[in-house]
């Protein structure tokens, strides 16, 4: 991580994924309905993890740089061949 | 009644009368050191009597990661002859299988042994062969050589217990967070990382997010120890 980043969550009051089986973030249609769990600020040596079937926010005043993990979903772009791959 | 399956045991020598270390076999292997190498010796397939020399640091490092893991990983190739494969209740040791030039010339091993068996005897001989003051698991700036003749042991660093969370670090009645007073001090690689925990905003009745029982429902401070754990 670099900078401060702060991650907002929302608990959803409907669950956006109802199958069980789908993995990866998925993008939230609209404003999130749902009560608000809180927030955390994390900086460089911390780490957050997220809460599954939660919205979940990133916010930062400054630019900052964070890794996220996360299993191939939705929201995913594959570009190692792209990137790493000439040929 | 049932028969109990009986206990593998190590087949090993006396100490060497000079260098101090004891000779291994397991099944058509045999395994001995010197004050500075391992060797490995064999019949090949074509009758030839084979022997293949590693570096003892090389070695028992490799051979630690073995024992200490169980020989979870898939492979361990201890260099591009010898090496381990895990098949969850055998094991495969073999000599030369993977390497071209010894296929070629017919005098690569593959031993497929239960895994118990491989166990004892890798475990013994990491046991005898590791000197006082090295720890095959450490960086080799942080422990001592593993180089010269018999002089004590590293029991301790050998039967080191490993950590794992059963949900993660730092969570109630889950492994406790590193710190100096439980032995578990922060990684020279984290040395120019803030230890400070992240700052929290839960809202009324998430008090206790960071305990949820959901899954990925926590979040804890980078520095929490992932397996290995390696109190230094």
């Amino acid at each position: 991580m670099d900078g401060d980043v702060e991650v907002h969550l929302v608990k959803l009051d409907v669950p956006q994924i109802t199958d069980q089986d789908k993995n990866g973030a998925v993008l939230v249609a609209d404003e999130p309905t749902g009560k608000k769990m809180g927030w955390m600020k994390l900086r460089r040596g911390h780490q957050g993890m997220l809460p599954a079937h939660c919205a979940y926010q990133f916010r930062a005043a400054q630019p900052a740089a964070l890794v996220m993990q996360t299993c191939m979903g939705d929201l995913s772009i594959q570009r190692w061949a792209e990137i790493c791959q000439a040929s | 009644m049932n028969t109990p399956t009986p206990k593998a045991t190590a087949i090993a020598s006396a100490p060497h009368p000079v260098f101090g270390y004891r000779t291994y076999t397991l099944g058509k292997l045999e395994f001995a050191r010197d004050e500075y190498f391992a060797h490995i010796r064999w019949t090949g397939g074509n009758g030839k009597q084979c022997s293949h020399t590693l570096d003892i640091g090389n070695f028992l490092r490799a051979l630690m990661r073995d024992v200490a893991w169980g020989f979870f990983y898939g492979y361990v190739n201890f260099d591009d002859v010898f090496g381990t494969c895990n098949h969850y209740s055998s094991v495969d040791v073999y000599a030369g299988t993977y390497n071209g030039h010894y296929k070629e010339s017919g005098v690569d091993l593959l031993l497929n042994l239960p895994t118990d068996e491989v166990r004892v005897c890798f475990t013994e001989m990491l046991e005898d062969w590791t000197v006082e003051g090295f720890d095959p698991f450490a960086a080799p700036q942080e422990t001592g050589t593993p180089y010269g003749r018999k002089r004590g042991d590293n029991i301790k660093a050998m039967r080191w217990q490993r950590q794992l969370a059963s949900r993660c670090v730092g969570l109630k009645g889950d492994l406790a967070m590193r710190a100096d007073s439980n032995g578990y001090t922060v990684n020279r690689a984290f040395a120019d990382v803030p230890q400070d925990a992240p700052e929290l905003h839960p809202e009324p009745g998430f008090e206790a997010m960071h305990m949820y029982t959901e899954p990925k429902s926590v979040w804890v401070n980078v520095d929490a120890q992932i397996p290995p754990y390696h109190p230094r």
